[in-house]
């Protein structure tokens, strides 16, 4: 078949598509590699380094979810080296933001939270950061809590790629970074906002959530944006 | 992305300024920051104020999410106005340990800005009250054999000290020994 | 007869949730009752810290002067410290707190929010920490058992392991919240 090539995954030789990602390669053959800020069918960023493997012949850890396959590549997905990265990334997340798992609306359905447990993270060696941030209730629907914002940015980019409303983005940078709706104005007066749901249904955290759910109730449903995002013709 | 098509508090000369200015943009990669860059420039008090964004995002078709991700990424951009004087102060490694943070306390003191404590030893970017001065860090001015190093409109001045700063701001008329 | 394990556990800034947690383990208290003496906690009449613990199971956040002070003893007093719930691990809920200056809260609380008797207590009680910090950030903690709280099943292994003079091996039987 034209396009298509051998790469090595774990030992094991799988075939592949030019222009496939190694993630997309991996889990079209059974392979796990943990992702936080990945979204299928939404064009991919590399924002939290969880899915980063390591590659015969690279010296450095690359992110399977925005490198593309090569013919002939060798590619690990799990040892001990990438083991300690791994954590070394999710814990940086714990640190940088409040995530209080005990009050927090998605305990017990959070990816962050599930990472950890699955990733063996028991606690967190950074010193916690403590930022001062704000809560947003000004939507009708909707809350977004800074405290629980881990800026994998699938919101912005389900909001941009699927429903075309393009509400949400990034402000400023580095630590002092944050999700705005338009300009950086109350969720609840975004001129833009349809009111849609998908950015809360892909947020993997409890930073976006309906309103009237108490701790441990908001259940997330990306599958309904991802399908979706399918059905629209996928990444653009 | 359309916001409120037909309706913003821009005079009619600056909505043909950036009018002009997007056209004259127009199918270049990397436009926005152009046009954002011609708007700031164009300011009497050099800043981008909402309604210029909101215009820029009607015309342009982009996503007003997206013009403000790019204006608070890039320090060039002000959403503030900015004083008759900037004085940009060094917080680098080098102008740190040859003292930039007392420089800076200095000038807050002299300009009567208000001290904000750890926080704002890092990071700042205010102006006066009455518009007259901005005070701003930069993370590095890349002249760290002249730390430290203070800058007062455009020009470098290296090996800064109190007395030093405080001579320059009276050049540009503060403590009231000219106009 | 095999030597009892010394066993103390503390309760700093968490609401005794850990502790209820810790009595909860059913039957396998009984099993575990045989293999330590409690020689101090909550639980029993001890005033003091004793010397010599084998393990001491710490609840709650180090929030107060008197937290770090005794958290500081009991760190040399014992052979191994478990953080027990997430307080202890990572500051949980009494970290809530951190945002905000000691004195403003205090004053919130006492003051504004107080009916009668509006006052700062500062008699009989300890100054508060600026922030509420888990118990690593203060001293070496040798295993982490997060949960809030940590589910009777999980301590019953820890303490079943500890006993055994095993360190047991938490990865994914454990998490936080």
């Amino acid at each position: 078949m034209p396009g298509q090539i051998s790469i090595r995954i774990d030992g094991e030789y799988v075939t592949a598509q030019v222009g496939q990602t190694i993630l997309e390669v991996a889990r079209a053959n059974g392979k796990y590699i943990p992702t936080l800020c990945w979204l299928e069918s939404i064009t991919p960023v590399g924002a939290c380094r969880l899915c980063i493997v390591e590659v015969s012949g690279v010296n450095r850890l690359l992110p399977a979810c925005t490198t593309p396959v090569q013919d002939g590549m060798s590619v690990t997905t799990q040892s001990e080296k990438l083991q300690a990265y791994r954590k070394i990334a999710l814990e940086l997340l714990f640190s940088e933001r409040n995530h209080i798992c005990a009050v927090c609306v998605s305990n017990n359905h959070c990816e962050l939270q599930g990472m950890a447990q699955k990733l063996g993270v028991n606690s967190i060696r950074y010193a916690y950061s403590f930022p001062k941030l704000s809560v947003d209730v000004s939507h009708e629907r909707y809350v977004l809590d800074h405290n629980r914002c881990i800026l994998c940015t699938r919101c912005v980019r389900v909001c941009a790629q699927v429903e075309g409303a393009h509400v949400w983005d990034v402000s400023s940078r580095g630590i002092h970074s944050l999700v705005v709706s338009d300009m950086a104005k109350p969720w609840g007066e975004a001129v833009n906002c349809t009111n849609c749901g998908k950015c809360v249904n892909s947020c993997p955290t409890g930073a976006l959530a309906e309103k009237g759910f108490a701790v441990e109730e908001m259940v997330k449903r990306d599958g309904k944006v991802t399908r979706l995002a399918a059905r629209r013709g996928g990444q653009q | 992305m359309a916001t409120m098509t037909g309706q913003t508090a821009l005079s009619l000369e600056v909505q043909s300024f950036a009018d002009k200015t997007i056209a004259s943009h127009q199918g270049k990669p990397g436009a926005l920051l152009g046009i954002l860059e011609s708007m700031q420039e164009r300011n009497p008090h050099k800043y981008l104020s909402t309604e210029v964004l909101e215009y820029v995002a009607d015309k342009t078709d982009l996503p007003l999410a997206q013009i403000y991700s790019v204006v608070t990424f890039y320090a060039l951009f002000n959403l503030e106005p900015q004083g008759e004087h900037t004085i940009s102060i060094c917080r680098g490694t080098a102008c740190h340990t040859r003292g930039s943070r007392n420089l800076l306390q200095r000038l807050r003191l002299e300009l009567g800005l208000p001290d904000m404590g750890e926080e704002g030893a890092d990071k700042v970017c205010v102006t006066t009250p009455d518009g007259k001065y901005s005070l701003r860090t930069v993370a590095c001015f890349g002249q760290c054999a002249l730390a430290p190093v203070v800058e007062v409109d455009h020009v470098i001045y290296g090996h800064m000290n109190e007395q030093t700063l405080k001579r320059e701001l009276e050049h540009l008329g503060h403590g009231g020994k000219r106009a | 007869m095999i030597k009892k394990v010394r066993l103390a556990t503390v309760w700093f800034d968490g609401c005794a949730g850990c502790h209820m947690s810790l009595v909860d383990i059913d039957e396998a208290i009984i099993s575990v009752a045989g293999r330590v003496d409690v020689v101090y906690g909550p639980l029993v009449d001890a005033q003091e810290f004793p010397k010599a613990v084998d393990v001491t199971l710490i609840e709650g956040a180090i929030s107060s002067q008197e937290d770090l002070e005794k958290v500081q003893e009991i760190r040399k007093r014992t052979k191994l410290i478990v953080a027990l719930g997430d307080c202890a691990v990572t500051g949980n809920v009494p970290s809530m707190r951190n945002q905000i200056q000691p004195r403003k809260l205090l004053e919130r609380i006492y003051i504004e929010g107080a009916q009668t008797n509006k006052g700062i207590p500062t008699d009989g009680v300890p100054a508060l920490l600026r922030q509420a910090v888990p118990v690593h950030q203060v001293v070496k903690v040798d295993l982490h058992v997060p949960g809030c709280p940590p589910a009777a099943s999980a301590i019953a292994y820890v303490l079943g392991e500890l006993v055994e003079g095993r360190i047991p091996n938490l990865t994914a039987k454990v998490k936080f919240g």
